[in-house]
């Protein structure tokens, strides 16, 4: 029975547990990473998260070892939603009666994530019972509370006028020697199941495999400080295997080439003041021939600057801090080992996920616009980028989330929040884009031109070699349809078969003719020649040379944001080369139902043209992608020289081809083409 | 009597030339490389040669025409070649040294001029004193300049066949 207090008092009815439990917490997952984060705070090095639903009433039991609570603690802490021991507010005095050493020891070094006391409330969402059994050593007894939120449904009755039964009795085969078990019984829904529904992008479509990623997503930002918490998912019934299985932050989160941190705070005259700091890979590092590691200056964000970085020069949302982490793309590490849901930056508030920033489909950094903005020279790629932002109820009062939980309000802080993150990154883009792209492509140019002159007179010879082999089989079939007429002209053989012979011979004559044409075409190639060219006219001339293969396979080729200018090119070899890509895109494999299409795109830089050709197929066959565009498998059936010649054709016009990019959902291929001739090398003739 | 001399490293060819020689009635000799081809020329002293411009055996191809030149002036030399275009044939010619250059990437051109050549060598065959062969061989004596020959071999294998200057 709750205590009289004087004046008016409020005095929640039983009811209310169901609205903040079972309505309030929308997402069930969510319950479920409330009882997680409750077992991060305590300290647990593992928690197992097990599903029972094959046969009997479905059940599903959280364990962890973390420090375990007596009666006393249970009351104080479990039965007092609102209230916790770990919020920075409490001020009460501390309980020191003895515990699990190693969780003890863990739990002192941890920042706690959750602090609402809210998430038992959340376990009505999951099914009508929980039981808990708690104990602080494996020497005490355990205590066993059982819930059944079925009682609480009563509005006459006070919340705290319903009886909540609790004894001692253990539970049965528990996987802890401490710590704490809840258990739900008779769960609301299938977990075996699919999630209802369109499918969201990156977002895995079984209800099991959905709540592993966002176990994932709760333990990444936990990768900097820590690498003793494993989660468990285990259950006896799934659709997918790699929906169950052990989530760790090594798992959910992988070292990355560059990772930089940001603090955002004020100072004294409250100017806004960043600290910044860049740890390179040491292979990164040793590329770019830059540090490990870099503390930038504290820079102080004033008016000017402000205006220059589209940023406010306020932080009316309060200090934050956040990390971006980014690994190249390119060679080993491109493509299919990049999941999605690795990607993103993703914002926590006192480390829980703040739907839906950074998750599929959401751009609130700006990554795919600042993207778009390099004109196919971005920096990043946003397979390969993700991070956090972190930002807690204290010290961000001012950024308050929507009662739905799917966002921040708009508010001048949120303004000043958001305009900082972007400003961020911009700054980190920049740093890539200084050391990958643009140093690249200065030795890349030369590189070229020396392929290239060394390319052409190789082909030369080749040709020459080609032509000769051609040759004599060639002539020798000129001097047998000679004979042929000479066999016409005899007397000596009937009519009807003269006139037959003659037919034969004028048929070979003409085919021999215009073979022997092709093969002087070829023999006359020198030095290609290179002139201006408009980017848009190239593609229209690929696409009309393959317009028929498009016709036949059913394939809608589109042209698309063509950003027309004038490129410097062996026009018929650039043909060549986008047609041969056209024609592998429209033959690739695609996966049953998918309707195929493929779509070219240009941009262009100062120095450079760029087009790209993208299928919807099924990736290239390899995880890695191999060096040279010759070693690419064909996938076509057709011979694999053709990616050969492309690479080859490409250097003899100047320019360069490569895979931008390949997954499951297709693959990209960009072909460059220079704008200034930096040097043609002279042939050999 | 042997009209003509075919030299080439290909079989392929040298089978169909000689097929389409004997059906249309003229008799050839034919070798696959030049040394063969140098004794079969001195033990025959054909009309007419017709030789590859790339043959085993030989270091220059305009260089082994010419040995055939100062051996009998009055023999017409045909080369034949896939190697070289249309701009080599004419510096060829202009040498004075061969009398046709022909591009096997014609092939049936080709063959109907080689097989013009064939039966023009078996009619100054047929006559005792090969007016035409005199004058001809007194011109070339004229006009061939042998150091323009080796330039101009030098060229085209540097060119024409990829070659550095070593032995083949």
């Amino acid at each position: 029975m709750a205590a009289e207090v004087e004046g008016m008092a409020l005095r929640p009815s039983a009811r209310l547990q169901k609205y903040l439990g079972r309505e309030l917490i929308a997402d069930p997952n969510l319950a479920i990473i409330e009882f997680v984060k409750n077992a991060y705070d305590a300290g647990a090095s593992d928690v197992i998260v097990e599903f029972e639903l094959a046969s009997g009433p479905s059940s599903l039991t959280i364990s962890d070892n973390g420090i375990g609570m007596d009666e006393d603690s249970f009351r104080t802490n479990w039965l007092r939603p609102g209230f916790s021991q770990k919020s920075p507010d409490y001020k009460g005095p501390r309980d020191a009666r003895p515990v699990a050493r190693e969780a003890q020891r863990r739990a002192l070094n941890r920042e706690p994530s959750g602090e609402k006391g809210l998430g038992r409330l959340a376990s009505g969402r999951l099914g009508e019972v929980l039981e808990v059994w708690t104990r602080r050593t494996s020497r005490d007894p355990w205590l066993h509370v059982i819930f059944n939120w079925s009682d609480f449904d009563d509005m006459q009755q006070y919340m705290d006028q319903v009886p909540i039964p609790y004894d001692q009795d253990p539970p049965a085969g528990a996987p802890i020697a401490s710590g704490t078990i809840v258990r739900i019984e008779n769960l609301r829904q299938n977990w075996a199941g699919r999630v209802a529904g369109r499918p969201a992008p990156g977002r895995k479509r079984t209800r099991l495999g959905r709540l592993k990623q966002d176990l994932e997503l709760l333990i990444r930002p936990y990768r900097a400080h820590e690498s003793e918490f494993a989660i468990d998912l285990r259950s006896d019934s799934y659709l997918d295997p790699s929906d169950v299985g052990k989530v760790t932050a090594e798992t959910a989160d992988r070292e990355a080439d560059y990772v930089y941190d940001f603090e955002i705070d004020t100072d004294f005259a409250d100017y806004v003041v960043v600290r910044r700091r860049l740890r390179r890979s040491e292979e990164i590092a040793l590329e770019v021939g830059q540090p490990r590691e870099v503390e930038y200056q504290p820079y102080v964000v004033n008016a000017r600057a402000a205006r220059n970085e589209h940023r406010s020069p306020e932080l009316r949302c309060g200090p934050f801090a956040g990390t971006f982490f980014y690994t190249p793309p390119p060679k080993a590490r491109r493509a299919k080992t990049i999941d999605a849901a690795a990607s993103g930056v993703l914002l926590y508030r006192d480390g829980i996920l703040v739907e839906p920033y950074g998750l599929p489909g959401d751009d609130w950094v700006g990554v795919e616009a600042r993207k778009a903005s390099r004109q196919g020279h971005a920096a990043i790629q946003p397979a390969t980028f993700s991070g956090n932002v972190r930002i807690s109820r204290s010290e961000n009062p001012e950024l308050e989330e929507m009662a739905n939980r799917l966002g921040l309000l708009e508010s001048d802080a949120s303004d000043d929040f958001f305009g900082h993150v972007q400003a961020e990154f911009a700054f980190f883009e920049n740093i890539v884009y200084n050391e990958l792209v643009v140093a690249r492509w200065t030795p890349l140019a030369e590189k070229a031109t020396e392929t290239a002159s060394q390319a052409g007179a190789l082909a030369r010879v080749q040709t020459r070699a080609l032509i000769h082999s051609i040759g004599q089989p060639l002539q020798a079939l000129g001097f047998e349809v000679l004979r042929l007429e000479v066999l016409a002209k005899r007397a000596d053989l009937p009519k009807e078969a003269r006139a037959k012979l003659d037919e034969i011979r004028a048929r070979m004559e003409g085919h021999l003719e215009a073979l022997g044409r092709k093969v002087e075409r070829v023999a006359d190639i020198r030095e290609p020649e290179i002139s201006v060219a408009n980017i848009a006219d190239l593609v229209a001339a690929a696409v009309l040379e393959t317009a028929t293969l498009a016709a036949m396979a059913g394939v809608e080729v589109r042209v698309e944001e063509i950003d027309d200018c004038k490129v410097l090119a062996a026009e018929a070899l650039v043909i060549e080369v986008l047609g041969e890509l056209v024609m592998n895109a429209i033959e690739v494999p695609r996966p049953e139902g998918r309707q195929a299409h493929v779509v070219l795109t240009s941009s262009h830089t100062p120095e450079l043209g760029v087009i790209r050709v993208s299928d919807n197929g099924i990736g290239l066959p390899e995880l890695q992608i191999p060096d040279r565009l010759e070693d690419i498998p064909s996938r076509s059936g057709r011979p694999p020289e053709g990616l050969a010649t492309i690479a080859m054709a490409m250097s003899i016009s100047r320019g360069a081809v490569e895979v931008l990019e390949t997954s499951e959902n297709g693959t990209a291929f960009e072909v460059r083409i220079p704008r200034l001739l930096r040097a043609v090398a002279s042939g050999v003739d | 009597m042997v009209n003509a001399l075919i030299v080439d490293d290909d079989a392929g060819i040298l089978e169909s030339v000689r097929s389409l020689a004997t059906e249309a009635g003229y008799a050839v000799a034919t070798a696959s490389d030049w040394d063969t081809g140098l004794s079969l020329f001195r033990l025959l002293l054909p009309d007419l040669v017709v030789a590859d411009y790339n043959l085993p055996g030989s270091r220059h191809g305009l260089r082994l025409l010419f040995e055939a030149c100062a051996l009998r002036p009055s023999t017409r030399l045909v080369l034949m070649s896939a190697y070289l275009n249309a701009d080599d044939l004419v510096q060829v010619e202009a040498l004075g040294l061969v009398d046709r250059a022909v591009r096997k990437t014609d092939p049936v051109e080709a063959g109907r001029l080689i097989l013009e050549e064939l039966s023009a060598a078996a009619a100054r065959g047929e006559s005792e004193i090969d007016w035409q062969a005199v004058a001809h061989a007194t011109l070339r004596g004229q006009l061939v300049d042998e150091s323009a020959i080796d330039q101009l071999d030098g060229f085209l294998r540097a060119n024409r066949l990829g070659d550095r200057g070593g032995d083949k």
